[in-house]
């Protein structure tokens, strides 16, 4: 169980708000429209199946993922229920004939805004705790949301459960909002140190 | 490119370097070079370090005006762009990067491949940048530029495709629904059938006599009235649900929905073919406003028909019977007349004068009623009649009656030849010339005969040179008993011409007059070259 104190909790929540709103002027200005992102809700769990994206196991997801490496691991990833996903590329590209599913210059669309807001995050906690963290390039998958998780290399490690940041986040841009998740994937160790690091960070500023 | 000379000869040569040379450096810039998308490497204080051949051909820029200055510099544009940033971010954060085509058009300004060079003004690139630790703990940023212009292309196309597809749903749609709407809302039940016999309702009034609420017979009586596709014929349906008489060409049926009226249709059929099979349509029409029309049409006729019929009965039963009396009166008085003539007194002689004139007038009269009920009832079939030929006969019993003045009776030109009973038309002549001699001056009277010809009907005239009619009279005249003069004037019964117009109307024609009074009246029959098929020789 991953307890929080609330400092710890606004402190977190406060990283990723940072990284997010960069992110979010950044595709304003790439789109020349004005997208807002909202993250109205972090939660922690330690189940997949405790998730909100659970809920509809057979689902299609399309998700971009990055892994990341240094103090802390794991995998970050933008989610979305892939009707979402479309209707949020269509309209950043102002696209008004919807093609059945998202053609390749969409998808790779989709991976720029994943790795903008991905990496915006990562490198909002890399910048302000001081630790650099090494990330992959963003890989594109679409898959049912219950198999999300499972690795493609297949090496499970059942010491090693992963524990998950959820990130609840909302694009609001042209008359609508479109609701997709921010996964990050980390095992017990890397969510202690990055709790480690973030209480030093306290510690640092508030003495 | 730099291109090195094997030297295979010498194994130790090749030792760590499959080609042979030992600059590894060289090795790979040569490898960058052949490489089919764009590479530039940028070093931690942001100038660029690396430039390809394949960034060198697409800019226009060699490695020699590039290296050592910012990226920045060499395309300005890109200062505050989505490249300048993500470069930054790679090289202080190590964050790769995605570059999109469609979110960051033309990133780099790139001359497109010439085939694209009509459509695209800059190549549409595809670009990925990476951090690169470096031996000594620094961060190079690498770009990978691909050139994705066709992939762009063919998303337009895509594209545009599906636009101009998905108007031409809407516009399928639209005509659709507007062609259904026109369907639904036909009066006519509408069906169509394919050649497997299934029938298929296709409009709400077919639905009505057709579906589970409808007829059940209905389908099986249209199955057989729909031409023959060489399967088993199907079962004949009942007599009274077929009113007409198949072969007419007009079909009708009789729909009987359970708990509904009775309804007679008129059953249209025509055909298409579409998907190489054989489809009927089928319309069904309500008909009973024209079958109940029609049916009032025939109680008519027949009320029509039984009391002409009992008139015709009625005058030749009193006619005829009249004569039994008449004759014995008749008989009796011209014996008296004979007899007794000259031995009785003045008076007495004048009174049996009377009583035979009368009923030598009243014998006539009664001859004549008969004629005239004998039109309908005796006629004879019809046949083409030559007109000419006819006269000559009328003209020859004329001479034969008594004697009469010279070309007193005149054809003029030919006359047509009509179909109409002989006899009849003969009695029909020889009344209007008699009529037109009889009301002339006996010396100097005459009458001419000639015809005209219409496109539907031959004319016929008969003048004289009489005494004319008044017009007020010119339509009584026609009826029975009718009298312009006193019997003392002119001799008549007064039903000549009413069995004139009587003949003239069972042969489909009319008879009519023009006159001007003290020179003459001419009277005119009018034959249909063509007969109406109501003016058969039984049916008056």
């Amino acid at each position: 169980m991953i307890e929080l104190s609330e400092l710890e909790h606004d402190t977190i929540s406060e990283l990723i708000n940072i990284g997010v709103g960069r992110a979010a002027s950044s595709l304003s200005e790439m789109v020349d429209q004005p997208v807002e992102l909202t993250v109205p809700r972090i939660t922690f769990v330690e189940r997949f199946s405790d998730t909100d994206l659970a809920k509809a196991p057979t689902e299609i997801v399309s998700a971009v993922s990055q892994t990341f490496d240094g103090p802390f691991k794991g995998e970050a990833m933008l989610v979305f229920p892939e009707e979402r996903s479309l209707e949020l590329v269509r309209s950043l590209l102002k696209v008004d004939v919807p093609l059945e599913a998202l053609t390749d210059l969409e998808q790779e669309a989709l991976m720029e805004v994943g790795n903008i807001i991905l990496n915006a995050c990562l490198g909002s906690i890399s910048n302000v705790l001081g630790e650099p963290i090494n990330c992959s390039m963003p890989s594109f998958r679409k898959r049912e949301s219950r198999s999300l998780l499972d690795q493609d290399g297949d090496e499970h490690d059942a010491g090693k459960k992963p524990v998950l940041m959820i990130l609840h986040v909302q694009f609001m841009l042209r008359q609508n909002d479109i609701d997709g998740y921010v996964l990050f994937v980390m095992d017990m160790n890397s969510i202690q140190m990055l709790r480690e690091l973030v209480r030093r960070f306290l510690v640092k500023s508030f003495g | 490119m730099k291109k090195s000379t094997p030297t295979s000869s010498d194994p130790k040569a090749t030792s760590g370097n499959p080609d042979g040379t030992d600059n590894t450096a060289e090795l790979y810039a040569a490898l960058l070079d052949t490489a089919d998308t764009g590479s530039i490497a940028i070093s931690q204080d942001g100038t660029i370090c690396h430039w390809n051949r394949w960034m060198q051909t697409r800019s226009d820029l060699t490695p020699h005006q590039v290296l050592g200055k910012q990226l920045a510099e060499v395309f300005p544009e890109t200062r505050l762009g989505r490249v300048s940033q993500a470069i930054e971010d790679c090289l202080k954060f190590g964050m790769p990067a995605v570059i999109s085509p469609s979110l960051n058009q033309g990133a780099l300004p790139l001359k497109p491949l010439p085939q694209f060079a009509a459509s695209f003004d800059r190549m549409e690139q595809s670009i990925r940048i990476h951090p690169i630790k470096t031996s000594n703990d620094g961060t190079l940023c690498s770009l990978t530029i691909r050139d994705v212009t066709l992939a762009v292309q063919r998303d337009r196309l895509l594209r545009q495709q599906a636009t101009e597809l998905a108007d031409l749903v809407t516009q399928t749609r639209r005509s659709e629904g507007r062609t259904r709407a026109i369907l639904q809302n036909t009066v006519d039940a509408i069906l169509v059938a394919s050649d497997d016999g299934n029938i298929e309702p296709l409009n709400a009034r077919a639905q009505e006599l057709c579906g589970p609420e409808g007829d059940p017979e209905l389908r099986n009586i249209i199955r057989f009235l729909l031409p023959d596709s060489g399967n088993t014929p199907p079962p004949r349906p009942p007599q009274d649900r077929i009113l007409t008489d198949l072969g007419t060409g007009v079909i009708e049926v009789l729909a009987c929905s359970p708990g509904k009226r009775d309804v007679p249709l008129e059953v249209a059929i025509s055909h298409f073919s579409t998907d190489g099979r054989y489809h009927y349509i089928i319309t069904l029409r309500d008909i009973s406003q024209r079958k109940r029309h029609e049916m009032e049409i025939q109680r008519t006729m027949t009320e029509l028909e039984r009391s002409n019929s009992e008139l015709e009965q009625f005058a030749y039963a009193a006619s005829h019977d009249l004569q039994e009396p008449l004759r014995m009166v008749s008989s009796y008085t011209q014996l008296l007349a004979r007899r007794y003539e000259g031995q009785l007194d003045d008076t007495a002689d004048e009174f049996i004068h009377y009583a035979v004139d009368g009923t030598q007038r009243m014998q006539r009269m009664i001859d004549d009623l008969l004629t005239l009920s004998r039109v309908g009832r005796h006629g004879k079939p019809f046949h083409a009649v030559a007109l000419s030929a006819l006269f000559d006969a009328l003209v020859t019993n004329f001479r034969r009656a008594g004697p009469t003045p010279e070309g007193n009776i005149i054809r003029e030109g030919t006359l047509p030849t009509v179909t109409g009973d002989a006899s009849q038309l003969l009695l029909l002549f020889q009344n209007l010339v008699s009529n037109g001699l009889k009301y002339s001056d006996p010396e100097n009277g005459q009458v001419r005969i000639y015809s005209e010809e219409t496109p539907n009907s031959y004319r016929v005239f008969v003048a004289d040179n009489g005494i004319g009619i008044e017009e007020q009279y010119h339509e009584t005249i026609f009826e029975v008993f009718k009298r312009l003069h006193g019997y003392g004037d002119y001799a008549g019964t007064g039903i000549g011409l009413a069995i004139c117009k009587k003949i003239v109307e069972r042969h489909g024609g009319s008879l009519s007059v023009t006159s001007t009074p003290g020179e003459g009246s001419i009277f005119c029959v009018e034959f249909p070259k063509e007969l109406a098929i109501v003016v058969t020789p039984e049916s008056m």
